[in-house]
């Protein structure tokens, strides 16, 4: 994975579902995607995410509008994982998490922007 | 509801409180969760730069290698350029001995005297000549009795003692290990909201206004020049409720309501030395930015792989 970080915070997503996989890919990447049935309903699992990352993409997914559920756990402190469900209406969930994803991202950009300019002033 | 831009632009709020280069303080208004993720990246995911590995070639001194590998380690750096193109991170290089990842410290010390000898920090010499503001170093510490310059103690010498070590300091960050984390204290808390209610505090006595006021150990309240209770220092309240307790031994038990600004919160930042306490800040959000980014990197990659 072409990070400018070390391989500790190798960030990789794999959707788990319950139902059979029609699809199974593996990418260049070294991850591997499963496909199911279900376009709107799933879990994505991060890895070498903790809390940092969980709780405010589930406090934006939350909000969101089309989301029906979003939560989050790691399942296990010895385990590198963190998982996201992510229960959607009308929408597919990857769209809706690709959409909490860019929200993170831009409110960062804000508060970057917002702290440079108090900065400034002071 | 999160739409794009005016909202989020209107709801975020950013005010600088106390800043000089070890600490800076500022109120945030936002989620809690944004609020925590910044806290939680300040403390363990800036890169710094730490000693990480040490090539002893002579250590007679009174501490073990592994000792004083750990204590070399833990010597805060200056690292203002570290997370720059200056500084790649070990695991994108093949070679341990590529000079883009590593500063290089020697120290070589023989104590000849009686006397016991102290060795510091200052002792530490860059190999390759660093110099001016952006170079690596070793933080500088000043004596709490004189405030004179002293190093950071490694290990003391006796007499015919040496230590001739290598050092090879490598950019980090806290997550990996507690020496690579650039904070003192980062923390947050709710600001505080106190409401005094007018018409009950008309019925109260000169006397037992200053009961209330005398009753903070913060000293929030204040009088005013009509002889009415204002709250003064809103900031210095720790949310004790000694104000409270006061005013319901007095019956008086809606007199003052104390709450917790919603989605207001106040960040205290200490730096250990190894970057500004700004400049924390500033990466902090950056690095959650970047995270953010490479995931969603990784997740149309996948998707992109699911449509082939």
């Amino acid at each position: 994975m072409n990070s400018s970080e070390s391989e500790d915070q190798d960030i990789n997503i794999e959707e788990e579902e319950l139902s059979k996989p029609i699809l199974q890919v593996q990418s260049a990447k070294g991850m591997e995607i499963q496909e199911n049935s279900d376009p709107f309903n799933g879990t994505f699992v991060f890895f070498d995410e903790d809390h940092t990352l969980g709780n405010s993409l589930r406090y934006i997914l939350a909000n969101q509008p089309n989301v029906e559920f979003c939560g989050y756990s790691l399942p296990h402190p010895s385990e590198n994982k963190m998982n996201l469900r992510l229960q959607t209406m009308n929408e597919t969930k990857e769209k809706v998490m690709n959409d909490g994803l860019k929200c993170l991202s831009q409110i960062c950009d804000i508060i970057e922007d917002k702290f440079k300019q108090a900065l400034e002033k002071k | 509801m999160y739409r794009y831009n005016f909202e989020q632009n209107t709801q975020h709020r950013i005010e600088i409180l106390e800043l000089n280069d070890e600490k800076c303080k500022f109120s945030f208004e936002g989620d809690l969760s944004i609020a925590n993720a910044i806290r939680r990246v300040m403390i363990a995911e800036v890169p710094v730069m730490a000693i990480h590995f040490v090539d002893i070639i002579e250590n007679t001194s009174p501490l073990s290698d592994e000792f004083l590998a750990q204590r070399l380690g833990l010597i805060p750096l200056v690292s203002y350029d570290a997370d720059s193109k200056m500084y790649d991170w070990e695991a994108d290089t093949d070679s341990i001995d590529d000079q883009k990842i590593k500063v290089v410290f020697t120290l070589r010390q023989k104590n000849l005297n009686d006397a016991p000898l102290e060795i510091t920090s200052q002792h530490l010499e860059p190999e390759f000549g660093q110099v001016g503001e952006m170079a690596i170093r070793p933080v500088r510490m000043f004596s709490p009795i004189n405030g004179k310059e002293v190093g950071i103690p490694i290990t003391r010498l006796g007499k015919n003692q040496s230590v001739h070590v290598r050092c090879h300091a490598l950019k980090g960050f806290g997550k990996m290990h507690a020496k690579w984390s650039p904070i003192n204290i980062a923390t947050f808390r709710h600001e505080p909201e106190i409401n005094i209610d007018q018409t009950q505090l008309q019925s109260l006595s000169l006397f037992e206004k200053n009961a209330i006021r005398n009753s903070c150990p913060m000293n929030v309240f204040a009088m005013d020049a009509n002889q009415d209770l204002i709250v003064n220092a809103i900031e210095k309240c720790v949310f004790c409720e000694e104000c409270i307790r006061c005013a319901e031994s007095m019956k008086k038990p809606r007199l003052i309501k104390m709450q917790h600004k919603k989605n207001k919160y106040i960040f205290t930042v200490e730096s250990a030395g190894q970057l500004k306490a700004a400049d924390i800040v500033k990466k902090a959000l950056i690095v959650l930015r970047k995270k953010v980014e490479e995931i969603s990197q990784d997740l149309s990659f996948a998707q992109q792989q699911q449509q082939i």
